[in-house]
């Protein structure tokens, strides 16, 4: 239970972190990173495979809890 | 960086893209897992994705994406608020993974996200952020004008 609040703390922090790095404080926001990743082709080629992971790891391979 | 005024066109076409991607999205969450469907679902915009990422019309402009801040301040972007995000849900995922991986008192993130994903709601809405995350960069590259990249860096 404590480890399920801590991962909805670490959730709502990152949610946090991306509105505040959109007031100009200088915090680099998620798609500054993305882009810069997309600057050369192997990082998008790493940008694409990351996320196919992540989509195929909870989209096609969940397991529902009984 | 600038992004081009959206024509009335180009919102028809970026809503129609949007219900285009939400419609395959509840059909794609409503597949069972481990099953053929389940793959196809998944890989078809992942091979899509990676396809346009490297012969796709926005290709050549990722040189022109700045490395300041948007204001044009010279001052680099801190990444140190998602180094201690990413550290801290590394080291709960490590300590999971220690105990297991099916441990109640400290599960992974696998399994957090499993109970949500029982509800067909939750899964469509994650698979809709999925694809926008995935898309955004690419998007955001097309909508910006290649006139305006010039002289950026």
């Amino acid at each position: 239970m404590v480890a399920t609040v801590a991962w909805l703390a670490i959730l709502a922090t990152a949610i946090v972190w991306a509105a505040v790095s959109h007031t100009g404080i200088g915090w680099a926001s998620v798609t500054t990173m993305a882009l810069r990743l997309w600057r050369n082709p192997l990082g998008r080629v790493a940008y694409v495979a990351i996320w196919a992971f992540v989509g195929w790891h909870v989209f096609a391979r969940y397991t529902l809890p009984r | 960086m600038t992004r081009r005024p959206i024509a009335v066109d180009s919102l028809l076409g970026f809503v129609g893209i949007c219900v285009a991607a939400a419609i395959y999205a509840w059909w794609a969450t409503g597949v069972p897992p481990f099953t053929l469907r389940a793959y196809i679902a998944v890989g078809l915009p992942a091979l899509m994705l990676l396809v346009a990422a490297l012969i796709g019309p926005s290709s050549g402009r990722v040189e022109a994406i700045p490395a300041t801040l948007p204001s044009g301040a010279s001052k680099p972007q801190r990444v140190f608020p998602w180094v201690i995000v990413l550290v801290l849900a590394l080291s709960l995922e490590g300590l999971g993974l220690a105990l297991g991986g099916r441990s109640q008192a400290v599960p992974t993130l696998s399994t957090v996200i499993d109970h949500a994903l029982s509800r067909h709601v939750v899964r469509f809405i994650l698979f809709c952020a999925w694809l926008a995350a995935g898309w955004a960069p690419l998007l955001r590259l097309i909508h910006t004008s290649p006139t305006d990249q010039k002289g950026v860096d």
